[in-house]
């Protein structure tokens, strides 16, 4: 039974309808699809022209509490509900027509059980996150991913790096996008990334394939070139053999001996069943046995630790392979962290002429993150920038953009890397900074080739 | 509504390469100028480009789009046929307007159609100028003993905290993220939906 918006349900009669099917949670808690009922606007209803006369007292609803529990109890359907509570108000008939819709609109809301299943994709996923844990996506809205989707021009074959901690929605995005061409490397901090959003888009499992991760905590030893996987974050350091002679041997030795385990231990398995068919089994055989399985096992566990702690070393020396090529399509940046160091060292991945995005819910770091890229070089077509978004109601006569608005939905630095010339000194750019910067130009590129 | 195909490309760009982009254009010269830009640019072969009017004769393709963006003056005019554009459940449908009178109607038109989660907004843009600025500090004038009672003056430097002080000419550094003069306040309200 999971409960959603104060509703308590089972699921189980959701599978096998297709998505986008709305139900009804009837009395048991099941769900039920809805029946499409046709309202009734042929009859014209009993309404007032204003609400001068109109006393709020709290007591022109006749229904109690209790009334309407007894109701629910009796497992009265919502619209029922709704229907008595405007028959038992005295002042609906005097309410304007507009008065009563907005009154029949919350009712239904407040008592209509009512559930739509929809398919999960980046705008619903993005917008739910949003709305009810913003803060596991470093308040994040979704028109500043979209955003961000756009300016870091993410599509299919691209070979991208993302750093998020956005519990794994940046990611799940950007693969959409991606519809499972190209790669994507993922950035971590700490012990691994966090996917936890990602699971939830449903990608199909060969979307996982080009889909690698780095620890940041290598990212310097990478660039200085002193990488090596003698430690991997939040593993203890024990004997590491030397892959990188023994790749071929280690393997074949790992496989052959894992095969000579499995086939000991159903042996083993095999013998305890047949033992304790027989009653009058020696105490004593039984025991010695159990203890040699348990050291079998034991070092089963042993082995599987160590082949899947090699099968992470691989990876990350591939990984790593992929990231020194310092050819990537684009960086998408957003996170909790200040976005200068990793904008300063991530970029050193990315290829020429390529766009990078880095959200940040703050402002001030990114103007530091602008001036240190200008130090830098590199860059151009520095852009710091965020998005309005307003709401709107849509009703005839009734139309005007919502009481509430996100205040804020976080700001985006973007820009386009180019060759890096290091042989300029750094005095040029140190001018630039001390004068005002000039405006963006419009640049006019004659020979556009894809 | 084709245009200048500047959506067009950005819609190519993320369907590619499996996907394909229908779009429609009512005006010739526009349609033709359009497929000539899809072939200099290698893309032909994920886009087709039809001279009709969408709001008399639709989109030329019935119960496969996985979504329909409509920029045209009477958008109201279309939803019928972008209802059967769209696959069966759970495509999505989008409408630019610039004037709210047309917003009303097309609303109108996606509720007399069935389409659910009809949802108006508007999105801004605001770019920001990253700017070194000066401030000048006033000049409060001395106490007569030379006991300064305000915390600002230029010459007590522990009270700057975060602030960059230039002691010599009185004034105060800080980065900023300032608006330009003047911003784009409105191009057009977005409606979206959803074909139930």
């Amino acid at each position: 039974k999971i409960i959603f918006e104060k509703q308590w349900f089972y699921l189980d009669n959701a599978i096998g309808h297709t998505y986008g099917t709305t139900f009804e949670v009837t009395s048991g808690g099941n769900l039920q699809p809805k029946q499409e009922v046709e309202e009734s606007t042929t009859e014209t209803k009993e309404a007032g022209t204003d609400n001068r006369n109109i006393v709020d007292d709290g007591k022109s609803q006749k229904l109690t509490h209790d009334d309407i529990k007894a109701l629910k109890d009796k497992g009265i359907k919502g619209q029922e509900i709704v229907q008595q509570l405007i028959e038992n108000s005295t002042t609906f008939r005097d309410k304007t027509e507009f008065a009563q819709d907005k009154y029949i609109k919350k009712k239904k809301k407040k008592y209509e059980a009512v559930i739509t299943i929809v398919k999960p994709s980046t705008r619903i996923l993005s917008t739910m996150y949003y709305a009810r844990e913003p803060g596991k996506i470093n308040h994040l809205r979704y028109d500043t991913l979209a955003q961000m989707l756009t300016l870091g021009n993410i599509r299919a074959g691209n070979k991208m790096i993302v750093m998020e901690t956005c519990a794994g929605l940046v990611l799940g995005a950007v693969m959409e996008r991606m519809g499972g061409y190209g790669s994507i490397i993922q950035m971590y901090p700490g012990g691994g990334p966090v996917r936890a959003a990602t699971s939830c888009f449903g990608f199909p499992k060969p979307f996982f394939d080009n889909l690698h991760e780095f620890p940041l905590s290598k990212v310097d030893s990478l660039l200085s070139g002193t990488f090596s996987t003698e430690t991997l974050p939040s593993e203890p350091e024990d004997n590491v053999l030397v892959e990188e002679e023994t790749n071929g041997l280690t393997d074949e030795k790992q496989i052959s001996l894992q095969e000579t385990e499995e086939e000991s231990t159903t042996e083993t398995a095999m013998e305890i069943n047949q033992t304790e068919e027989h009653d009058t089994m020696d105490i004593n055989t039984e025991d010695v046995e159990f203890k040699e399985n348990k050291e079998k096992e034991n070092k089963d566990n042993v082995r599987e630790k160590q082949r899947k702690q090699w099968e992470r070393r691989k990876k990350l020396i591939e990984t790593a392979a992929l990231l020194t090529e310092k050819n990537a399509d684009g960086l998408i940046v957003a996170s909790k962290f200040h976005p200068t160091p990793l904008l300063l060292s991530l970029l050193e991945f990315v290829a020429p002429s390529r766009p990078f995005v880095v959200y940040c819910q703050y402002k001030e770091p990114l103007l530091e993150c602008y001036t240190k890229l200008r130090e830098r070089g590199g860059v151009i077509n520095l852009k710091l920038s965020e998005t309005w978004l307003r709401n709107y109601q849509v009703l005839p006569d009734r139309s005007h953009p919502k009481l509430t608005m996100s205040g804020g939905g976080g700001y985006l630095l973007s820009g386009i890397t180019v060759v890096l010339d290091k042989g300029k000194s750094d005095s040029s750019h140190l001018e630039a900074l001390k004068m005002e910067e000039p405006s963006s130009k419009r640049c006019k590129v004659q020979d556009l080739h894809c | 509504g084709t245009g200048s195909g500047s959506l067009s490309h950005a819609l190519i760009r993320t369907v590619a390469p499996t996907g394909h982009l229908y779009t429609v254009e009512f005006h010739q010269q526009r349609a033709e100028k359009a497929r000539e830009e899809f072939r200099e640019h290698g893309v032909e072969h994920l886009v087709t480009v039809t001279n009709q009017d969408v709001c008399k004769n639709g989109f030329g393709v019935s119960n496969i789009a996985d979504a329909v963006f409509l920029d045209i003056p009477s958008p109201w005019e279309a939803i019928g046929h972008a209802k059967s554009a769209l696959k069966a459940e759970g495509g999505r449908i989008c409408s630019f307007s610039p004037c709210i009178e047309q917003v009303q109607r097309t609303c109108l038109a996606m509720e007399e159609y069935g389409f659910t989660e009809i949802n108006t907004l508007e999105i801004l843009l605001r770019v920001y100028n990253v700017r070194t600025i000066s401030l000048q500090i006033p000049d409060l004038g001395k106490a007569a003993e030379g006991n300064s009672s305000t915390g600002f003056d230029s010459s007590n430097s522990s009270n700057q905290g975060s602030l960059c002080t230039n002691l010599q000419q009185g004034t105060v550094q800080f980065k900023s993220g300032v608006p330009l003069r003047e911003m784009v306040g409105h191009t057009g309200y977005l409606t979206f939906a959803t074909k139930s």
